[in-house]
């Protein structure tokens, strides 16, 4: 494999381990956040800081910026999940939670401010990057088919109804916002060590909401989607060559498209499994010629 | 008889708007008591405040002697008090299966969540897949109590209407409740359809030693269900009692009966 | 206290500019009851509006203020339009709306920035510069002029939504939009109307922050001091949302002077999430609870 498609890869791989633990946040909980660029931030420079100023090794690095992004999304989260906030409110509080992040990141005598941190080693390998994508893809895959993906789920469909089904949303809020504040924060890592320097405007309420935009385009309540979206958001840039303002004018369109045309993204609530394919291809054929396709439900579990 | 739940004083504003006003009733264990009353006349709010999804302004809830005012719904849940939703709260894209091993869970926790992520390896049996089919195995029988286990696999939203109703009782049951609370469970029904429905209610109340509390407008269904019933308007108590009783009450009749109306309950 | 002084009424200023954008966003809250994260792009648009109206055309300055508010009102009705009216009436969950609202912001930005650039484009001098005195303290014509116009605005939009029909329908429907529509009020004309509505409070603000700062793609995240303000007077009031424009402004001014000018923002956003925990309703919201 070409380094240059080994790059793409690497990109599109740390990027969908961010995807992949945000949809378990928006698409299974279904709380929308448009701060995660910030957990995503926290990996990065905890594990910069770490291997650069304490020649800590990597690996060691990046799970301590994930743990590090995961304690902060305690901190945000507790006050603001327990408090029953309405979803909007939760939002913008996120919002304003990723802007207050990068602020910081920009003041901060040990993240050198608006400069960031140039000279990082590049650690990011492809194995490492393959590796660590499996695992986390796995532990997901774990999560969401258990009986916490269940109560996310649940939460999400209605949490009134969820509440009422003996749920506590707070608990299962919190552990899912944790989760994928981790996945952010090792992401941050790989990406940190893949560009080999960082800076606070590399984290911005834009690469937030693209983020959310990937969950949403892959499919809410899918793991398979969004990780397909991540990828194919992360590989077109370098394919096409396009200028990036008109990629972001398309993103934007997307996204209000698929909320008007087709509000369950490309794999919405369902998973890829190869009898589904099967099916999907027997349909589809079905469809084209001419037969008259019964309807089906998808079921998960 | 014990007293299920006692009211006091209950009360609720929402800002200038009174829902409700000063409701005193108790609930005897092991009966059927309903609570009827006009569009409007504050039914809902009362299931609402039971079970904790409003705090009252004023008044307590006590449940089985103790003070459950105010607290969280999933707390209350676990004391024992399910609920059905007035407009249906179904977990709409699960299938009928997945909606009551949701509810399951609190009863039945199987595995925690380090098993649930790092010890469940594809193929591999453990205890979280066996956790999982006894969970399946258990709301199967939950399905069948009301009799829609032919229709497991189907998602929710995709049921009829009917169906959709009876999932949500067996939802409720999965949760196994000392006292069962059904806003409207007849709602949208034809008069057999309500009837049949009032006998599976009857025979889950037996079985599994329930008290239910329901709120209803098809008067067929309250007459030959309940034990014992209380009237509200504009969210204050306007009568209470058995149902021959509240048939002849002259205000009830006024206010909400009619003129015309003709069952007794012999 | 001379500084003091000082410090207030340069936060007046801005807390003026704040609050008609918080009007504008409190006003489609309470109708849709969702936060339209869409507003700073309207915003940005009427503020490059009024920018090119000035330069190119060459109009008066009335006249840009005009053409921006109508402009910002016929792109805040066509937002709600294309990206809010399908998900209305298919009753959508409220995610599913702010997803929207996002992806209308994040394009609107970009194509701007895409297409004209993202240079800062700054107005031309209307006011010269000068500054008046009040009070011993000196503020800006220009902000004078915005304050002054601000509060005459809300007042203009307070005055019709109290006291004319349509006024009357708008709060009906932001009350319970099935009751009133049964009482024979189109929902959609009604919610059409109240985003361009928005919109014109949009064409104002654009211009206003155009002229005091300058005119550039980006410039639309400023609406989250307009949420900020939004949530401490009470989302969904109108009162509210100037007191609470006016009370921001006047906040960071004194953070900004007492404490440090680069920590403004971050005092901003703790302030509202310490305020989203502590009083969610803010000063004068609307009681709002979920229909169960």
């Amino acid at each position: 494999m070409s380094y240059y498609v080994q790059g793409i890869l690497i990109l599109a791989m740390y990027n969908a381990i961010a995807v992949v633990g945000l949809s378990i946040f928006t698409g299974f909980t279904g709380l929308m956040s448009l701060g995660h660029a910030a957990f995503i931030a926290i990996g990065a420079y905890t594990a910069a800081i770490c291997t650069k100023l304490y020649g800590i090794s990597f690996i060691p690095a990046l799970l301590l910026g994930g743990l590090m992004a995961g304690l902060v999304s305690l901190v945000i989260g507790i006050p603001t999940l327990r408090a029953k906030l309405r979803s909007d409110y939760f939002t913008i509080a996120t919002l304003g939670f990723g802007e207050a992040i990068r602020v910081l990141l920009e003041n901060l005598p040990i993240t050198q401010g608006a400069r960031g941190l140039p000279g990082l080693y590049p650690h990011t390998t492809f194995p490492v990057v393959l590796t660590v994508f499996v695992i986390v893809v796995f532990v997901c895959k774990n999560f969401v088919f258990s009986r916490y993906g269940r109560m996310a789920i649940a939460v999400r469909e209605d949490f009134v109804a969820a509440e009422m089904a003996g749920i506590n949303l707070f608990n299962i809020r919190l552990r899912s916002l944790f989760f994928s504040a981790v996945c952010a924060g090792i992401a941050g890592g790989f990406q940190a060590h893949y560009l080999t320097y960082i800076q606070p405007s590399m984290f911005t309420g834009v690469q937030s909401t693209l983020l959310t935009a990937s969950v949403v385009a892959g499919g809410m309540g899918s793991l398979t989607g969004p990780i397909i979206a991540a990828l194919v958001f992360a590989a077109i840039p370098e394919v096409l060559r396009v200028a990036s303002m008109w990629r972001l004018v398309a993103y934007g369109a997307i996204l209000v498209a698929i909320m008007v045309f087709r509000p369950q993204g490309i794999f919405g609530y369902k998973e890829f499994t190869f009898k589904g394919a099967w099916h999907a291809l027997k349909h589809l054929y079905e469809k084209l010629s001419g037969k008259k396709a019964a309807g089906q439900g998808g079921t998960k579990a | 008889m014990t007293a299920a739940m006692e009211i006091k004083n209950l009360t609720k504003h929402f800002g200038g708007i009174v829902a409700v006003e000063d409701l005193t009733f108790d609930i005897k264990k092991g009966e059927i008591m309903g609570i009827i009353g006009p569009n409007g006349a504050g039914k809902t709010t009362v299931f609402n405040l039971i079970t904790g999804v409003y705090k009252p302004t004023i008044g307590r809830v006590i449940f089985e002697g103790e003070d459950i005012t105010g607290l969280n719904p999933d707390v209350i849940v676990r004391k024992g008090i399910a609920r059905t939703f007035q407009n249906i709260r179904l977990f709409k894209h699960l299938s009928a299966l997945d909606n009551v091993v949701t509810a399951l869970d609190l009863r039945y926790p199987m595995y925690n969540l380090f098993e649930a992520i790092a010890l469940n390896l594809p193929y591999v049996p453990g205890k979280v897949k066996r956790g999982e089919k006894a969970l399946r195995d258990k709301a199967m029988y939950f399905l069948e109590m009301v009799g829609i286990a032919d229709k497991a696999q189907v998602r929710a939203d995709a049921l009829p209407y009917g169906l959709q109703r009876k999932l949500e009782i067996a939802r409720a049951l999965a949760l196994e409740p000392t006292l069962l609370l059904l806003d409207e469970p007849a709602a949208g029904m034809n008069p057999e359809e309500s009837m049949e429905l009032a006998r599976l209610i009857k025979q889950i109340q037996m079985k599994l030693n329930l008290t239910v509390f329901l709120i209803e407008h098809h008067m067929d269904l309250v007459m030959e269900l309940c034990d014992h019933l209380f009237v509200v308007n504009f969210g204050r108590k306007l009568a209470e009692g058995s149902p021959v009783e509240i048939q002849a009450d002259p205000a009830v009749l006024k206010a909400y009966l009619g003129e015309g109306y003709k069952h007794a309950k012999s | 206290m001379q500084m003091l002084m000082q410090t207030l009424v340069t936060g007046l200023a801005v807390g003026g500019i704040y609050a008609l954008m918080a009007v504008g966003y409190s006003l489609i809250f309470s109708i849709l009851n969702f936060s339209n994260f869409a507003y700073g792009g309207i915003i940005m648009l009427g503020s490059y509006m009024g920018f090119y109206s000035l330069t190119l055309l060459k109009v008066p300055f009335a006249a840009a203020l005009i053409i921006s508010m109508l402009g910002a009102a016929l792109l805040s009705f066509l937002n709600e339009r294309i990206a809010y009216s399908s998900l209305r009436k298919r009753h959508a969950p409220s995610l599913y709306f702010m997803i929207s609202a996002m992806g209308t912001s994040i394009f609107l930005e970009n194509m701007v920035y895409a297409t004209i650039g993202s240079d800062y484009n700054a107005y031309p001098a209307i006011f010269k510069q000068s500054s008046v005195s009040i009070f011993g303290s000196t503020i800006g014509k220009l902000d004078l002029f915005a304050i002054i116009f601000s509060l005459i605005a809300i007042y203009i939009m307070n005055y019709f939504i109290q006291h004319t029909r349509t006024g009357i329908a708008i709060r009906a429907a932001s009350y319970d939009s099935e009751v009133s529509q049964i009482n024979g009020v189109n929902l959609s004309a009604v919610i059409g109307l109240v985003f361009v509505l928005a919109g014109l409070l949009a064409g104002v603000s654009g211009v206003f922050l155009g002229m005091k700062y300058m005119a550039y793609p980006t410039m639309g995240w400023i609406t989250n001091k307009a949420y900020i303000s939004a949530v401490i007077g009470g989302l969904g009031s109108l009162p509210g949302a100037v007191t609470g424009g006016l009370i921001l402004g006047v906040l960071e001014s004194l953070v900004s002077v007492y404490v440090s000018s680069l920590l403004r923002d971050v005092f901003s956003f703790t302030f509202l999430i310490v305020l989203l925990l502590v009083m969610p309703s803010g000063l004068f919201g609307k009681y709002l609870e979920e229909k169960v």
